[in-house]
C-alpha cells in the first residue's frame, strides 16, 4: 500500500539523546599554560604541549577541574572522588598527538538531571549520564585562506582547549524537548561563569543521537548521530528533518542504519558521512601520562558555596518574595546579568513590578536595538531606580520617562539633570490644565457635540489633545478628572 | 650509564626530583645519594627470588651470582630467600602494556607535523600511511600492531586490561618480598651478553631476555645493575640489586661496598 510521504509521525515516536560541547572560559588551556583566546594569529598560543612534541607531557590545570564540579553540581551529578583521564585514538591532521585525552571509563561526574517546562506540558525530568574533561582539537584551515591558494593548514590555537562533554539519557522524545533541555544547559554553564556561550565561535555545540521507535514500542529503533550542530534553530531543523527521515525510510520498507550524519544548515537536510563499517575503534585506554584525579569532600564543598543561586531557584524567589507573576520571573532570570540588574535596580527602588516592566520594556528593548549586553548597559539599575522614582513622586508622567530613558541611553546624564534641562516636569496644576481643557473644547465644537450627542469614545480624543498641546507633560490623572469635569458641566449632557 | 657507582650516585642526584611538567612525579625531597656511599653493610638483608634462579640460568651466569653472594657475606650482609610468583607473567604482560603505550604515544608521527613524510603520497590517508610504512623499522612497526591488537574493540578487556591487573599482582609481589629483604640480588640477564642482532630473527627468544629486568620496572620500584663477572667466552655479566621504592640509597650502597671488594668495574670486554 503506497502511503503519503512526509506521513505518520502520530504512530512514530522519537528517542532522541544529545551530547553537548561546551568550551570553557579558562584563561589557559587543560593541559598546558597557554592562552585560550579566541581569533589570535594562527599557531601563537601554542607551546611543545599542545603541539604534541615528542617528551612534553601534559600537566592538568586545576580551574578545569573546579568548572566540571560546579557543572556537575548544578545539573544534579555526583561528583566522582576519583577519575581517570583517557586516551582516545585516532587519526586526523587537526590532532597533533594522534589522540585525544579525554574521560571514559571513569569520568568526573556521573547521573545528574535537568528539568525542562515546555509550555503547555508538566515539568519533565530529563537524564543526565556523564559529564567529562577533554582537550579540544586544533582546526583545518583551506583555501578560501589568503595565503593558501593551493592546500590546506593546521591552526592549533585551540588544540588542547578545555572542553567538557555533557550526555544526556535517550529521555527526550521531540525536537522541541531537546531545544528546551540545550537552552537550560546552556543557561546554566554561562549562568556560573563556565562558558562565553559564543556559539558561533562553537563555544557550545551539540551532537544528537536519533532513533524512532513505533508508540506502542519499548524498544529502541537504530541511532543516527547528527554531528556538530552550533545553534538551536539548527538542532532544531536538524532533528526534525532526521525524525520525518527514519519515519519515511521506516515506512517504505527499508531499514534506519547506524552512522553519523551531518546537517546541511543551507539545505535543512541531513546527509550520511559515515556509517558502521568506517566507524572508529578509538582504542581507548587510561592515559599513562596523567595519575588518576582523586577530589576529596572538601573540594566539592568548596566549589558549593561558591555557586551562585542558580536561575531555577532564583526564579522561585522572584515569585515567592518579590511578588512577580512566573512570566516575569523566567522572562528576568533568562541571564544572570539581567537577574542582577533587575535585583539591584528593586533595592535601590523598591517596587518590583515597576522595575520589572521596565527591564521587560524600555531596558531590552534599548538592549536589542544597540545590539549590546546587560553588562554594557549605559544606564545602571540605580539610575533606571532614580527615573522610577520621579515618575512616583509625580515629577514626569510614564510618558515622558520613556523620552528621559532615551536621553539617558544617548548621553549617560542623571535623569533628574535631563528633566530639569528640558523642562520636562509635569504639570499638575489644575489652573495650567484648564486653561489647555479650555482651549481645546473651544477649537473642537463638533468632538464635543458628538461627545455629548453620547459618544463617550471621543473623550479620548480630547485626552490626547491635551495632553499634545502640553507636550506630554499634563499630569493624565489631572487632565482625566478636569477634562470629564469640563464636559459634563456643559448643558445637555449626557449625564 | 656512568664507569662506577660514584658517578652513578652524582648523576642520579643531579636528574631527580620532582619535575612539575610531569604529572607522574612525586614531590619528595632528593637524599644526598653520594652521602649513602658506604662499604659497612653488616646486617643488610638481601633477598634472592627464586624464580630469578632457574634451571635454564647460564652456568656462567650461576656461578657470578654464586661468587657475589659470597663477596656479601665476607661483607657482613644476610640472605634470605624471597619468592616473586608472577615473575613468568612479567614478559607476557610488559609486551602488552609496554606495546599498548607505545602504539599511541607513536601516533604523532604521522608526517603531518613531524617526522618523515613520504614524498610519493597524495591524499591525506596515503600520506599517514606511506610516511608510517616508511618512516618506522620492522621492530617498532611490530610493536605497535601488538598494542593496537591489545587496545582494539573486543581485545581491550582480554589483554590490556588483565595485563593491568597482572601488573599489580607483580608490585604486591615486591610489596611482600621487601617485607623480609632490604634488597634483591638478582641477576641482570639469564645469559651473558648477546651479539648485535644475534636474536632478532627471534623477537620472542629476543623478548625473554629481558625477563629479570622487566618485572622492576611494571612494579616501579628502583633498580641498577653493576658489573659481576665474565663469561668463559670474555662476555660481561651483570648483577641487578633491586631497592623498595626510593630505596637508591640503599641499592648504591650495596652496589659501592661490592665495588669497593671486587675489580669487575675495571676490566673491559674483549671485543
Amino acid at each position: 500500500m503506497a502511503h503519503q510521504k512526509g506521513g505518520d509521525l502520530m504512530r512514530f515516536q522519537p528517542v532522541i539523546g544529545l551530547e553537548v560541547h561546551v568550551q570553557l572560559k579558562t584563561d589557559t588551556k587543560i593541559f598546558c599554560g597557554c592562552s585560550t583566546r579566541f581569533g589570535a594569529e594562527p599557531n601563537s598560543q601554542t607551546c611543545p604541549v599542545c603541539l604534541g612534541l615528542p617528551g612534553a607531557l601534559p600537566v592538568l590545570n586545576r580551574k578545569v577541574v573546579e568548572f566540571a564540579i560546579k557543572a556537575g553540581l548544578a545539573t544534579n551529578c555526583s561528583i566522582a572522588g576519583r577519575s581517570i583521564f583517557a586516551r582516545k585514538n585516532y587519526f586526523y591532521p587537526d590532532l597533533p598527538k594522534g589522540y585525544q585525552i579525554s574521560q571514559f571509563e571513569e569520568p568526573i561526574c556521573q547521573r545528574g538531571w535537568l528539568d525542562i517546562h515546555l509550555e503547555g506540558h508538566e515539568p519533565k525530568r530529563i537524564g543526565i549520564t556523564r559529564i567529562h574533561m577533554e582537550e579540544d582539537a586544533g582546526k583545518l584551515v583551506h583555501s578560501d585562506t589568503p595565503g593558501l591558494e593551493d592546500g590546506s593548514g593546521v591552526d592549533l590555537n585551540r588544540a588542547c582547549t578545555p572542553l567538557l562533554e555533557v550526555v544526556s539519557e535517550p529521555d527526550l522524545r521531540s525536537a522541541d524537548e531537546a531545544v528546551a533541555y540545550l537552552k537550560k544547559l546552556y543557561q546554566i554553564v554561562t549562568w556560573l561563569g563556565l562558558c562565553d556561550g559564543n556559539m558561533e565561535e562553537g563555544s557550545f555545540r551539540c551532537d544528537a543521537n536519533v532513533s524512532v521507535m513505533p508508540v506502542d514500542s519499548d524498544t529502541f529503533g537504530t541511532r543516527a548521530e547528527i554531528k556538530n550542530v552550533n545553534s538551536f534553530k539548527f538542532v532544531k531543523q536538524a532533528i526534525e528533518h532526521e525524525i520525518q527521515r527514519q519515519i519515511d525510510l521506516i515506512e517504505d520498507g527499508g531499514t534506519v542504519v547506524q552512522e553519523t550524519r551531518l546537517f546541511d544548515p543551507t539545505t535543512g537536510k541531513t546527509r550520511s558521512m559515515r556509517g558502521k563499517e568506517e566507524a572508529h575503534d578509538y582504542r581507548y585506554f587510561p592515559d599513562p601520562d596523567l595519575v588518576p584525579l582523586v577530589i576529596d569532600t572538601a573540594w566539592v564543598e568548596r566549589a558549593r558555596s561558591e555557586l551562585p543561586e542558580l536561575p531555577e531557584a532564583r526564579q522561585k524567589r522572584f515569585m515567592a518574595e518579590l511578588g512577580l507573576p512566573g512570566y516575569d520571573a523566567e522572562v528576568l532570570t533568562a541571564s544572570r546579568g539581567i537577574a542582577d540588574y533587575f535585583e539591584t535596580g528593586v533595592t535601590a527602588h523598591g517596587n518590583p513590578k515597576a522595575v520589572a516592566n521596565w527591564v521587560m520594556g524600555e531596558v531590552t528593548r534599548g538592549l536589542n536595538d544597540n545590539g549590546c549586553a546587560i553588562d554594557d548597559c549605559p544606564i545602571a539599575p540605580a539610575q533606571l531606580a532614580e527615573l522610577l522614582g520621579l515618575i512616583d513622586a509625580g515629577t514626569i508622567s510614564g510618558k515622558i520617562a520613556k523620552t528621559v530613558f532615551d536621553e539617558m541611553w544617548k548621553s549617560g546624564k542623571a535623569p533628574r539633570a535631563i528633566v530639569e534641562e528640558q523642562g520636562l516636569v509635569q504639570v499638575s496644576d489644575t489652573a495650567a490644565i484648564e486653561a489647555i481643557i479650555a482651549e481645546i473644547i473651544a477649537a473642537n465644537p463638533g468632538q464635543v457635540e458628538e461627545y455629548r450627542g453620547g459618544k463617550e469614545k471621543v473623550f479620548g480624543f480630547f485626552v490626547g489633545q491635551v495632553m499634545k498641546a502640553s507636550r506630554g507633560k499634563a499630569n493624565p490623572a489631572v487632565v482625566n478628572d478636569l477634562l470629564l469635569a469640563t464636559l459634563k458641566q456643559h448643558p445637555g449632557g449626557t449625564t | 650509564m656512568t664507569r662506577d657507582v660514584t658517578d652513578c650516585a652524582i648523576m642520579l642526584g643531579a636528574v631527580a626530583g620532582h619535575d612539575r611538567r610531569d604529572s607522574t612525579s612525586i614531590d619528595i625531597p632528593v637524599p644526598d645519594y653520594r652521602a649513602a656511599l658506604a662499604t659497612d653493610i653488616s646486617g643488610l638483608k638481601i633477598g634472592l627470588p627464586k624464580e630469578y634462579f632457574i634451571a635454564g640460568l647460564d652456568p656462567d651466569v650461576q656461578t657470578s651470582m654464586d661468587e657475589a653472594i659470597a663477596t656479601y657475606r665476607r661483607l657482613g650482609a644476610e640472605f634470605v630467600d624471597v619468592s616473586l610468583p608472577h615473575t613468568d607473567c612479567a614478559v607476557a604482560t610488559y609486551y602488552l602494556i609496554a606495546t599498548a603505550e607505545a602504539s599511541s604515544n607513536l601516533a604523532r608521527y604521522d608526517g603531518v607535523r613531524f617526522g618523515h613524510r613520504s614524498a610519493a603520497a597524495e591524499g591525506l590517508i596515503t600520506m599517514m600511511t606511506q610516511s608510517r610504512s616508511e618512516g618506522f623499522g620492522p621492530e617498532v612497526k611490530r610493536r605497535i600492531m601488538l598494542g593496537t591488537y591489545a587496545l582494539s574493540s573486543g581485545y581491550y578487556d582480554a589483554y590490556y586490561v588483565k595485563a593491568q591487573k597482572v601488573r599489580t599482582l607483580i608490585m604486591k609481589d615486591f610489596t611482600e618480598a621487601f617485607g623480609n629483604a632490604d634488597v634483591l640480588l638478582t641477576p641482570v640477564a639469564p645469559t651473558p651478553a648477546f651479539a648485535l642482532g644475534e636474536k632478532t630473527g627471534d623477537p620472542l627468544q629476543m623478548y625473554l631476555s629481558d625477563i629479570f629486568t622487566i618485572p622492576v620496572n611494571l612494579a616501579g620500584t628502583c633498580a641498577m645493575s653493576l658489573p659481576a663477572g665474565f663469561s668463559a667466552a670474555g662476555l660481561p655479566i651483570g648483577m641487578q640489586l633491586i631497592g623498595k621504592p626510593f630505596g637508591e640509597e640503599t641499592i648504591l650502597r650495596a652496589a659501592y661496598a661490592f665495588e669497593q671488594a671486587t675489580e669487575w668495574h675495571t676490566r673491559k670486554a674483549v671485543i
